[in-house]
């Protein structure tokens, strides 16, 4: 009876770390709503793809379909976003737009935390002089503005969606390298990293296994924070002509053919807009909660 | 090249020096002491005397300036990655934060299991003979066993600490750092833990150097005490000869230093000026005179330790023979 | 002697998630005029939440303070109103804490620092408070031409010094002091106790110490309180709490800690842990690590009982002990 206190104190005390991380993210309202648009946006992915597998046809009618008699049509019964200047329907290009929209945006993310991470890793752990080599270079990357670096893979490379998300993944590799890097030291000064070099641990095991999974969190924060900046950097680039080409329908190439009617048409510019900040506040939203939820400092 | 005579572990003219823009950091400097099997050397001192470097140092988790570290006779700072992995098993360390020093995503008996995997004291797909041997630590720790599966983050200081030396003693190593491993616990814990250490160097036959910055921790646990200053040795006894006798000035004002819990011992405090500073590029003379009441032109000279009695040695030109000058 | 504080049948709970914290549950308490008030007890016994609801800075939510009085003066601290307590923190009562290097604002020097504590309360145009900062620095040690110097550039027991000079600079009737030592290495620590004590003699602030370390209480208090999972088992003088012990948790503390002036060969530690503040038991709270404990220890909760003079404990044993006396 001595020792009964702290650990069986209710069975809700015995949770594992990712229990508690999702506990503590599901009292956090706004954060739940940004996951919840997360999944709509991501129910409209994986319909729009269903409609294009089942129906091939739907996407050459009703998407990039045009019908000049209905051009800058405002919104109907029949079509409820209006027709741009091209007279396609606005709101299937909107549906079928969020795939590119946010999947480049999330596929560069992903691309640049796959090669910046290890770097910025090795870097922070191994300290000196491959630290220096490492983030220098990394420093000259993060030198050049991104919009200016995409500008020149794109033209170097030629227009097309695949340059545009390497040409964004380029750009994000030093962001998340530094981060790795800076989450890595943080952890690296524990004393269980000690304790684990104490029993013979090798660098390898180490890193893997002592550092890694307790620097994982921030870097994940980062990331879902990150999804937003993406998804506005790629509708960023397409508005400027340097990524997807038109027909093929993504928010911010729909964005730079509105900009011409904006006061004829307003709906041809609000309906992606409207989309575009959706987007990116559903994963700031997510990314904030996810913060709330990862991070030690604000658990009791 | 072992030698059985050997002390068990012998630290000849240890240094550690880290590379500051002022100049090189002193950390330890010029340390020589050893310790026989089954003893216990209570290393003393403030924060900042280098008395974590010291422990961290004999253990090769940071590499020594110069000098030698001999473990039953063999030098182990020139010791290959491999002969270092399986030196582990014979030397261990417990942190003093039981916070920090677990990661928080092992449980309990995954940071137990860690080092005898590591080791390969046990066959990586041996679940069995792991978990029996993990139960033996926690019932040898006095760590219950329904806290198998638990994380660190769940369970009190006291019982990290447990888990602490669990993961220790798992290896069966012969000499072990205990770097403050009761500084960061309560009182009624911090002996708890105390004992448990005694009764395992007993049982276990282990050797400690019990680093802490509290001379009443060490004082009934240790078979010999050095005090550190600034990275030197200031002065060495047995503890009884320590408390009765101190000879150093910076001994006596950390002795007097300490609040007595009793309100009818009224403390007469040895007077020091200022505080500790670091000890980056220093002289050769005495580092302690800036604080000292009983500074002399001598202590601007390099100083030994000399051995005053048995077993005595104090750092210190007037060799303790203070009387003031005024 | 008169009561400088009083705080009666105070009690603070916190509300979270997991369920209710009691940190502090009916505590009675004295601060006498120009006494030194020791609160002992380990992490956990809820010390420093009290010593945070008497300057009623609980973090609201979690925590509430649910009941009880606080009364300083002839005025409850509890029923006043925000421009109240603010005028009565810093001014009639102030706080120090722990962590010396968190107290201070890194970015600005010292001696602003205090003066801006002065020209809140007091009537003092800019030089003159800064005179009076500079005047306060000197006090606790630190050479007045250190005043513009930021609190990065001293050492932790000289921050400390600095944090002192802020709490003392409107020289307050009473000062709490929570761990104030605890960051400093020993001899730091006794020259910052030492300058405590100087300073309460010079302004005659009655002051409050929140510690573990029952050397610092035999040392620097009159009377002590010692606390146990949010209340107080045991209280009295100094020679009460030391000298004629009467409760078995502070007996147990007494033979826990390791003692520089005797000879012992083992520490005797108390087993056990101290119960979670969220499921404290019914009777009395240390029964489960008691050696004494009889069956009615876990069933009722035992009052507090005046032994002789001031000295008060918590524990049916006492109780026991005067009814034979009686008989």
């Amino acid at each position: 009876m001595a020792n009964k206190t702290k650990a069986p104190a209710g069975e809700a005390r015995q949770r594992t770390l990712f229990q508690q991380a999702v506990l503590q993210f599901r009292h956090n309202r706004l954060a739940v709503l940004g996951l919840v648009m997360i999944c709509l946006f991501l129910l409209v992915i994986l319909g729009t793809l269903i409609v294009d597998i089942v129906n091939p046809e739907f996407y050459t009618t009703h998407v990039i379909g045009q019908d000049l008699t209905m051009r800058l049509k405002a919104p109907s019964a029949e079509h409820i976003f209006g027709c741009d200047e091209y007279g396609q329907d606005l709101f299937f290009r909107i549906l079928w737009g969020t795939r590119l929209s946010l999947l480049i945006g999330i596929a560069a993310i992903m691309l640049s935390v796959l090669i910046g991470a290890p770097f910025g890793m090795i870097a922070g752990f191994k300290g000196g002089r491959v630290d220096n080599v490492i983030m220098r270079f990394m420093d000259v990357l993060l030198s050049v503005p991104y919009i200016l670096l995409a500008m020149a893979i794109v033209a170097s490379l030629g227009r097309s969606t695949f340059n545009l998300l390497l040409a964004l993944a380029v750009s994000g590799i030093a962001k998340y390298a530094r981060v790795s890097r800076a989450a890595v030291m943080m952890v690296k000064d524990n004393e269980y990293v000690e304790a684990a070099r104490a029993i013979g641990a090798s660098d390898f095991e180490i890193l893997f296994k002592y550092i890694l999974p307790n620097a994982l969190a921030p870097i994940l924060i980062q990331v879902s924070l990150g999804i937003g900046d993406s998804i506005l950097a790629v509708a960023g680039l397409s508005f400027l002509g340097l990524g997807v080409q038109p027909p093929t329908p993504e928010w911010g190439s729909i964005l730079t053919s509105a900009r011409t009617y904006m006061r004829q048409a307003w709906h041809v510019s609000v309906f992606p807009g409207v989309a575009l900040i959706l987007a990116v506040i559903a994963f700031n939203l997510f990314g904030d909660g996810l913060r709330d939820a990862l991070d030690p400092k604000l658990k009791r | 090249m072992s030698d059985a005579n050997a002390p068990l572990l012998e630290v000849r003219r240890l240094k550690k020096y880290f590379d500051t823009p002022a100049g090189p950091l002193q950390a330890v400097d010029d340390v020589s002491f050893s310790i026989g099997a089954g003893e216990t050397l209570g290393v003393v001192g403030e924060s900042g005397c280098g008395k974590t470097t010291l422990g961290r140092t004999i253990l090769r988790l940071q590499e020594p300036t110069d000098g030698q570290i001999l473990f039953h006779g063999d030098d182990i700072t020139k010791y290959s990655k491999r002969q270092l992995k399986a030196l582990r098993s014979k030397m261990q360390i417990i942190f003093q934060d039981p916070y920090s020093s677990l990661n928080p995503r092992q449980t309990v008996a995954q940071a137990i299991a860690a080092p005898l995997v590591l080791q390969g004291i046990v066959r990586k797909g041996d679940k069995e003979g792991l978990e029996k041997k993990v139960l033996e630590m926690m019932d040898r720790v006095g760590l219950a066993r329904r806290f198998v599966n638990t994380y660190p983050h769940e369970l009190d200081g006291g019982r990290r600490q447990r888990i602490g030396i669990a993961r220790a003693l798992a290896l069966d190593p012969e000499f072990i750092v205990c770097d403050e491993p009761v500084s960061a616990l309560d009182v009624s814990i911090q002996a708890q833990i105390l004992n448990l250490m005694q009764d395992l160097q007993e049982e276990l036959g282990l050797t400690y150097l019990f680093i802490t910055h509290d001379l009443s921790v060490v004082k009934h646990l240790s078979t010999r005490i050095v005090v550190m200053y600034l990275g030197q040795v200031v002065e060495s006894a047995d503890p009884e000869e320590l408390f009765r006798n101190p000879r150093h000035p910076y001994t006596q004002a950390l002795l007097s230093a300490i609040p007595v819990p009793s309100p009818d011992v009224k403390m007469e405090r040895v007077k020091l000026k200022g505080e500790i500073t670091s000890p980056v590029n220093m002289g050769q003379g005495c580092r302690f005179a800036g604080r000292c009441a009983y500074a002399c032109p001598e202590c601007s000279q390099a100083q030994t330790e000399e051995t005053i009695g048995e077993g005595h040695t104090v750092r210190c030109c007037r060799q303790g023979n203070l009387s003031q000058n005024e | 002697m008169k009561n400088l504080l009083e705080i009666q049948d105070l009690t603070v709970r916190f509300h979270t998630e997991d369920g209710t914290v009691n940190a502090v549950n009916h505590v009675d308490l004295r601060l006498e005029d120009g006494m030194t008030l020791g609160v002992v007890g380990e992490t956990g016994a809820g010390k420093t939440t009290l010593a945070k609801s008497i300057m009623r800075i609980i973090p609201h939510p979690p925590g509430k303070i649910e009941g009880g009085k606080i009364i300083y003066g002839d005025r409850d601290l509890l029923e006043m109103d925000d421009t109240e307590i603010r005028s009565v923190r810093g001014k009639e009562i102030s706080m120090i804490f722990q962590d010396p290097m968190s107290a201070l604002n890194p970015v600005i020097p010292v001696g602003e620092q205090i003066a801006e504590v002065i020209s809140i309360h007091e009537n003092l145009d800019k030089k003159q408070a800064y005179e009076r900062a500079c005047a306060m620095l000197e006090m606790v040690g630190i050479p007045a031409f250190r005043a513009h110097e930021y609190p990065h550039q001293f050492s932790g027991g000289m921050k400390q010094r600095v944090v002192i000079a802020i709490a003392l600079a409107c020289s307050p009737r009473i000062l709490i002091a929570d761990e104030p030592t605890t960051a400093l290495d020993v001899t730091i620590q006794a020259q910052v106790l030492e300058m405590m004590r100087d300073l309460k003699e010079k302004f005659g602030t009655s002051i409050l110490m929140i510690t573990h370390d029952l050397g610092v209480v035999a040392q620097m208090c009159q009377k002590v309180a010692i606390m146990y999972a949010g209340e107080i088992v045991e209280s009295g003088t100094v020679y009460d709490i030391f000298d004629r012990t009467a409760h078995p948790y502070t007996e147990g503390l007494l033979g826990a800690i390791p003692k520089v002036h005797l000879q012992e060969r083992r520490l005797r530690p108390i087993d056990g842990l101290m119960p979670d503040p969220m499921e404290l038991p019914a009777g009395c709270a240390f029964c489960e690590r008691c050696k004494y404990a009889q069956e009615r220890c876990s069933a009722e909760h035992p009052p507090m009982v005046l032994l002789e003079g001031e000295h008060y404990v918590r524990c049916f044993r006492a109780e026991q002990g005067r009814e034979e006396d009686k008989a």
